[in-house]
Formats: C-alpha cells, sequence, structure tokens
C-alpha cells in the first residue's frame, strides 16, 4: 500500500502526522520543537515544491509513505488522482490510501506556514508553526490513529 | 494493523507511455489535441468533428464532475491519450500524476501535456469561433502542443533534463 498524508503546503501538519505515524514522534507527549524541526521535510519545502511527492520513509509493513502539498486544490486533486488511479476502470495493483491532514490545521500552523515558507521569514514562521502544531498534536495523532484502526476509510484506490 | 505491501505489487508494470492533454476551464482543446494525435494529417475541422463526436458520446450519462478525466483513444504507437479538464493549475497536476505513475508503476511513461491554449476565454472575446485569424493561431497553438508530446516521447528518459 501507498500511504499519502496531504495538506497545504506539505511540510508541516502532514509531515507530523506522517512522522507520528512512522513512530518518528512520541506519541504521549506533545512533540518538543527540536524534535519538529528535525524531522524529514518538516518547514523546508517551498511554494515551488508543491504537488512533488515527498518521501518520508517506510512503515513496518514495508509501505512506503509520502507527503503531498496541494494548497488550495486539496479536494479536485484528490479527485484527479483517483480518476487517474482508476483511468482503465481498474484501481492500480497497489492499494493507495490518502490522508486529509488539512482538518487539523491551526491558525497558528497556517499563519507562521505563510511566514516561513511564502515570505521567507523562517525565524518568526517556524516557532509560530511549532506551537501550531504542539497545540494539534491531539488532533493530528487522532488522526493518525483512525487511520490505522479504519484504513479501509482512506483508500482511494484498492 | 495496515497490512505490509506484497512484492508483486510493489510496482506494476502498465502501458510504456501514456499522455494526458490537459485543458483548464474547457474539456475542448484536449479533445482537439487528443484528435490532432491520434490523426497526425487532419487539419482543424476533420478533428473538431472527431472531437465532437467523441463529446457527445461522452456526455450522454450528463454527469457533471469538478474533474473530466477520460480514455480518448491509442496513438498508432499504442500509446494511451487521455483527456484531463479541471481547475487545478497544471503544474500541480503534472507534478503529483508523474510522482504517482513513478512510485506505482515501474517502466511506464507518463507526458501530461499542458498548457494547451485556453477556449471558453477566447470564444467570450469572439475568439476561434469567430475570428478566422484567433482560430488559426489556437489550431497552430495545439499543433505545436501536439509536436511537443511526440518529441518529448522520443527522447529516452536518462537524456531528459
Amino acid at each position: 500500500m501507498m500511504i499519502i498524508f496531504q495538506c497545504y503546503g506539505g511540510t508541516h501538519t502532514s509531515v507530523a502526522a506522517a512522522s507520528y505515524y512512522l513512530g518518528l514522534l512520541p506519541r504521549h507527549r506533545p512533540p518538543h520543537a527540536d524534535e519538529l524541526v528535525a524531522l524529514p521535510h518538516f518547514d523546508r519545502l517551498g511554494h515551488s515544491k508543491m504537488g512533488h511527492l515527498h518521501y518520508v520513509g517506510s512503515d513496518l509493513g514495508d509501505n512506503p509513505v509520502f507527503v503531498l502539498g496541494s494548497g488550495r486544490w486539496r479536494r479536485p486533486l484528490q479527485e484527479i488522482i483517483r480518476a487517474y488511479l482508476y483511468r482503465d476502470g481498474r484501481p492500480a495493483t497497489a492499494p493507495v490510501a490518502l490522508i486529509d491532514c488539512a482538518i487539523t490545521l491551526t491558525a497558528a500552523t497556517r499563519l507562521g506556514g505563510f511566514l516561513s515558507r511564502r515570505l521567507g521569514w523562517t525565524s518568526l514562521g517556524r516557532p509560530l508553526v511549532c506551537r501550531g502544531i504542539r497545540r494539534a498534536y491531539r488532533s493530528i495523532l487522532a488522526q493518525v490513529e483512525d487511520f490505522e484502526k479504519n484504513t479501509s476509510k482512506y483508500l482511494i484506490a484498492y | 494493523m495496515i497490512k505490509p505491501m506484497r512484492k508483486d505489487e510493489q510496482k506494476t508494470h502498465f502501458n510504456p507511455l501514456d499522455f494526458i492533454y490537459y485543458s483548464r476551464g474547457s474539456v475542448i482543446p484536449a479533445v482537439l489535441a487528443a484528435a490532432k494525435h491520434c490523426y497526425p494529417r487532419c487539419g482543424f475541422e476533420h478533428c473538431a468533428a472527431l472531437a465532437s463526436a467523441w463529446l457527445r458520446k461522452q456526455r450522454s450519462g450528463r454527469e457533471r464532475t469538478a474533474c473530466f478525466f477520460k480514455l480518448y483513444g491509442r496513438d498508432r504507437e499504442g500509446a494511451n491519450l487521455y483527456v484531463l479538464c479541471t481547475a487545478v493549475p497544471p503544474l500541480l497536476v503534472e507534478r503529483t500524476l508523474s510522482g504517482l505513475a513513478a512510485a506505482l508503476y515501474e517502466g511506464g511513461r507518463l507526458i501530461v501535456v499542458s498548457p494547451l491554449p485556453g477556449w471558453r476565454y477566447k470564444r467570450r472575446r469572439g475568439g476561434p469561433a469567430a475570428d478566422s485569424c484567433s482560430l488559426a493561431s489556437f489550431w497552430t497553438e495545439i499543433e505545436a502542443a501536439v509536436t511537443r508530446a511526440r518529441l518529448q516521447a522520443s527522447i529516452p528518459v536518462n537524456e531528459r533534463l
């Protein structure tokens, strides 16, 4: 199975969710800022990298995990991916799961992400992003756990 | 517990070459380009007739979705030609689908042909339908896009930048 975590920029919330899933972040407490900054792709992908699938790692079942930034085109892009996978009437052999992390976005993450990635004010934006992720860690974790329990709900091709 | 990925499903072989003709706003430029790709010697009138017949067939169900993605046909080399129309920016579509194809399928290539000239915008301004000059330039752009796609397909993957 191919697992894709999707959010606006593909560099904050989706990276945090993918890291929870892969066990790169502790689940019993909110992550520290330095733990977040040390994650692969965290607050590093700019606007120009939107739409690219970035590999984060493989889970215990050897399923590749990717993050995807899709801007304000989340839903239409999901439809395109689904249409592409079912283009011949039958799905791709490998199932694809898409987890939309944008629902767990907080105002601090949004503002921090804009300052850091769009305006380049990393020193101002990054702490805000980390604070936003720390505040939303329960909802991000809840979504990851929901995916682990009800994987079929997130499958767009199977 | 997430099921592990089986060895045989990690990457599948699929058609060696897929072209996706992508237009934004209206599906007409993409269908015209796909028709031109299938019948390289045909002019605008013939391609327009083919395109309108194909569109009539596709729209018989009257389904309306945010994304129009259909198989147009196959060219002489056996490549699949798809038509895609959606509001999503072409670069985003190209990157995502190329990434997906690279991750899921082995030995296959995907060429997203965009940007194609706009149709609705031009028609509102008395474009292709009304003015023979802008129709000619519209058709030239379509021909150029098809030629570019064919050239892109002829370049081996490892020689592309």
